[in-house]
């Protein structure tokens, strides 16, 4: 059989992408200082895109990932005020590490509500999660009375602000994470049992495979990437709102089926979706560079998912919009 | 007499598997033709191609004498062809009189629905075949007999030439076939050419004026209906003649592996006990609906019972889901392989690892790839799964090879007692004996097994025991080496004297 490599023309479309912005602004895209802030940026999209991932590979989707970001960042944030008595900046390690925590546990709260509405209720994914975003949305408003709760201590803002060895410290924690998120996908039992269950829910429930328990885990680890989100955000933006980067919830959808994540379910890789995060935030900083309506980076980025669509059913090679994927969960 | 309908030279491929092979077939004003032929001989293809839903690659429809090249499912309709699929396609929740009028009054293309011409229809349609069921009963209430005369009934409703039923008997008790037959005969009077399509060998050979034999696409031979002998069908059918072998194996001093007491799901089956030993085949047959689905799926855990008791070993066990069972030593082959038993989109290596996945783990809980490898190669060389490589994808394999990776997935969970329901249907001859080797291999090998199927050969010469299953109870159970296959046959399809138990043949719609 043809060895292929996998994910080629997502490679292929980074290069693209890269020279073309590179031509478009010469002396500026390919710098130092360019590249520093593309990693600054990309984890951002990254954590959420890996936490839509997870669904989709189980046959559903989380439409409450950017609600329950938000609601993780709004419950640190109140518990920090409420620890501190208002003066969150002070806060000692142990205050930021419960005031963490608690944001943690509010995202798998969140998490455990649509796992437990979709595997045990059997309520389709979309109208599940379309419920918990809501009912979060409605929390998060309550909550901060529609303010933007600002200040928070060093630490936490490092999460999302702070530098290591010269490079931006979440482009570290979005290596770190990647890996083991790659081998939890591919070397554990959970892993196998999301792709098995994406792409035949039937047949894995009479293989034994506990289908409700998979689908709860799944959504409490999508949630748990929305919190690792928050924090990213909260020290990019020294703040936390109630309706923070609602845009970016299609677009975490947008980055996974760029990447090769079968709309379907049952397959896509972490390095596809790597490359693909990759792609998308290539192309938002060129046309930043540019000085262009920021609103155009949204177009450009769904005409390329277009247009990756477009080739590949011509293809004939919808499934899995980019090329042949050969998933091997294990 | 002329021919009503004339195939000539029909040929169609997918992709590159040829379906219709070039058939010639005709069929008069009249007349009744029963089209038989195995799983994936080309019936259903050729259905669609009469019906319109598909075009044929090669050759014409002659319908009265006008040839058509491409006929559209609308022309079809209009030229008065009906055809009666398995399940019918009714609308369960409406009234027996709604679905009967349905398609007229789409015709029609009223916008205001007329109550009253609805029943009109529905009295004019059930007075031609003399049914005798409430025109307001919801149709998910009907028994499967009285669904299909439903079913007829619709067809009739407007002016019919052609009349096609798609295995039309596979769950009907004698008497209900016999109504059946009946009612066709009625329509032959009335001018009407009826096809009857089956995979089975059956009564409704009885009243067919030809028999069509359909093998890979090709039409083997027509015959008079005097000449089909069940043998000869066979034969035709499959292309070689099964020598089936009786399983012979002494499993007197065999221990208990299995014991069921006073098993129970409402609606489902009523007071089931049976036990097996060790290196057993035990048989369950019975018409579709009879309930043996049902009881696999509870001992499987999938759907479990409400009351009794299952013993495995002399231990008492609960069985409440399926990981219940697979850690008792119950594994479960099904019928459907597409949806139940394989994900069809994952490979083979994938497949036949599902139920033991747990049991790979190695170091740091992460699944140990060796041991993977091993059991993946362990099962496909056992099995002789014909597959190029362990990654390629469960749904390039033929039949048969598809359900042996069913068999190594569960075969490689080391079961106590295995289950197959109908785990041969649609595979071809060749297939189907050496998954009967493999069965008995495994049964000498002190695996107990539950072989549900109703092909009644395949349980009388794989089994020791069988019991018949009726109405969600096994009405008798028999030693194999006395009985013949006729003997079976005759007690599957015995109608029950009317009585209380009538309420158990309502079977989920």
């Amino acid at each position: 059989m043809k060895k292929s490599i996998p994910n080629l023309p997502l490679y292929v479309m980074l290069l693209l992408v890269m020279v073309i912005m590179s031509i478009l602004n010469p002396s500026r895209f390919l710098t130092a200082r360019n590249f520093y802030s593309m990693a600054y940026q990309l984890p951002f999209l990254a954590f959420l895109s890996m936490g839509q991932m997870v669904p989709i590979i189980s046959g559903g989707i989380n439409l409450a990932i950017v609600a329950t970001a938000n609601f993780t960042g709004i419950t640190t944030a109140l518990l920090l005020r409420w620890f501190t008595g208002g003066n969150a900046i002070g806060a000692s390690p142990l205050i930021i590490c419960l005031s963490m925590l608690g944001g943690v546990i509010a995202a798998l709260a969140a998490g455990a509500l649509s796992g437990f509405l979709i595997g045990y209720l059997r309520v389709p994914d979309i109208l599940a999660t379309l419920g918990t975003m809501t009912l979060l949305n409605g929390i998060n408003i309550v909550l901060t009375k529609g303010y933007t709760l600002t200040g928070f201590p060093g630490a936490l803002i490092a999460i999302g602000n702070g530098v290591f060895l010269g490079v931006p410290l979440p482009f570290w924690i979005f290596l770190v994470i990647a890996v083991l998120f790659s081998i939890l996908l591919e070397h554990t039992v959970f892993g196998y049992s999301l792709y098995m269950m994406g792409s035949g829910y039937t047949a894995s429930k009479f293989s034994g495979i506990n289908t409700r328990r998979v689908i709860v885990r799944g959504y409490l680890l999508s949630s748990l990437f929305a919190a690792l989100t928050a924090f990213v955000m909260m020290g990019q933006l020294n703040s936390v709102k109630a309706n923070y980067a609602e845009s970016y919830l299609l677009v975490s959808v947008l980055a996974c089926f760029l990447g090769g994540v079968d709309p379907l379910g049952g397959a896509g890789k972490v390095s596809g979706l790597v490359v693909s995060v990759a792609i998308l935030q290539a192309i938002s900083t060129g046309v930043n560079l540019l000085r262009m309506d920021p609103f155009f980076i949204l177009a450009m980025w769904g005409f390329i998912v277009l247009a990756i669509i477009a080739v590949n059913h011509l293809n004939g090679r919808f499934r899995g919009l980019l090329g042949d994927l050969r998933i091997r969960a294990r | 007499m002329a021919d009503f309908l004339k195939l000539v030279g029909i040929k169609k491929s997918f992709g590159g598997v040829q379906a219709l092979k070039g058939i010639d077939l005709a069929i008069g004003q009249n007349e009744i033709l029963c089209l038989v032929g195995e799983n994936g001989s080309g019936k259903s293809t050729l259905i669609k191609i009469i019906s319109g839903d598909l075009q044929p690659d090669h050759g014409e429809l002659w319908i009265d004498g006008r040839v058509y090249k491409q006929l559209r499912p609308i022309d079809s309709i209009n030229l008065g062809i009906r055809v009666i699929y398995q399940d019918f396609a009714l609308f369960p929740n409406l009234t027996v009189a709604e679905n009967i009028a349905y398609s007229q009054l789409v015709e029609t293309n009223h916008r205001v629905v007329k109550w009253r011409e609805i029943r009109e229809i529905a009295e004019v349609a059930a007075d031609k075949v003399h049914a005798d069921f409430d025109l307001d009963e919801l149709v998910g209430n009907l028994s499967v007999a009285n669904q299909q005369m439903v079913a007829i009934c619709r067809a009739l409703t407007r002016s019919t030439r052609f009349l096609i039923l798609d295995e039309p008997t596979s769950a009907l008790t004698k008497k209900e076939i016999d109504h059946l037959l009946e009612v066709v005969r009625d329509l032959q009077q009335k001018g009407i050419a009826v096809m009857f399509v089956s995979h089975k060998l059956n009564e409704v050979l009885a009243i067919a004026e030809r028999v069509a034999v359909l093998r890979d696409g090709e039409l083997i031979a027509t015959l008079e209906g005097d000449e089909a002998t069940n043998e000869r069908l066979v034969h035709l059918m499959s292309g070689t003649t099964i020598n089936y072998s009786r399983y012979e194996q002494d499993t007197g001093q065999g221990a208990r592996l299995l014991e069921v007491k006073g098993l129970s799901k409402r609606n489902n089956f009523q007071d089931i006990s049976f036990s097996l030993r060790r290196g057993e085949i035990f048989g369950i047959t019975g018409l579709l609906g009879s309930g043996r689905t049902e009881l696999a799926l509870a001992l499987f855990g999938m759907e479990p019972a409400d009351e009794g008791t299952i013993v495995i070993e002399g231990q008492e066990v609960t069985i409440n889901s399926v990981k219940d069972a697979i850690d008792a030593g119950i594994g479960y082959v099904p019928e459907d392989r597409l949806t139940q038993g394989l994900v069809m989109k994952k490979s083979v290596g994938e497949n036949i690892v599902a139920a033991i996945i747990e049991r790979l783990r190695g170091q740091l809980g992460l699944v140990d790839s060796n041991k993977w490898d091993n059991t993946v190669h362990d099962w496909i060389e056992n099995l002789d799964i014909k597959v190029a490589a362990p990654d390629v994808k469960a749904q390039t394999l033929s039949g048969g090879n598809q359900q042996r990776v069913v068999l190594g997935k569960w075969l490689a969970s080391s079961p106590k007692v295995l289950i197959l329901d109908n785990a041969t249907a649609g595979i071809d001859v060749a297939a189907k004996s050496s998954i009967h080797q493999i069965i008995r291999k495994m049964a000498r090998q002190g695996v107990g097994i539950i072989l549900i199927s109703d092909e009644i050969p395949e349980v009388v010469n794989n089994c020791n025991r069988i019991a018949i299953m009726r109405r969600g109870r096994i009405v008798k159970e028999l030693e194999t080496k006395d009985v013949t296959e006729q003997d079976v046959q005759r007690l599957v399809e015995m109608t029950e004297p009317r009585g209380k138990e009538q309420q158990m043949a309502v079977s989920s719609p």
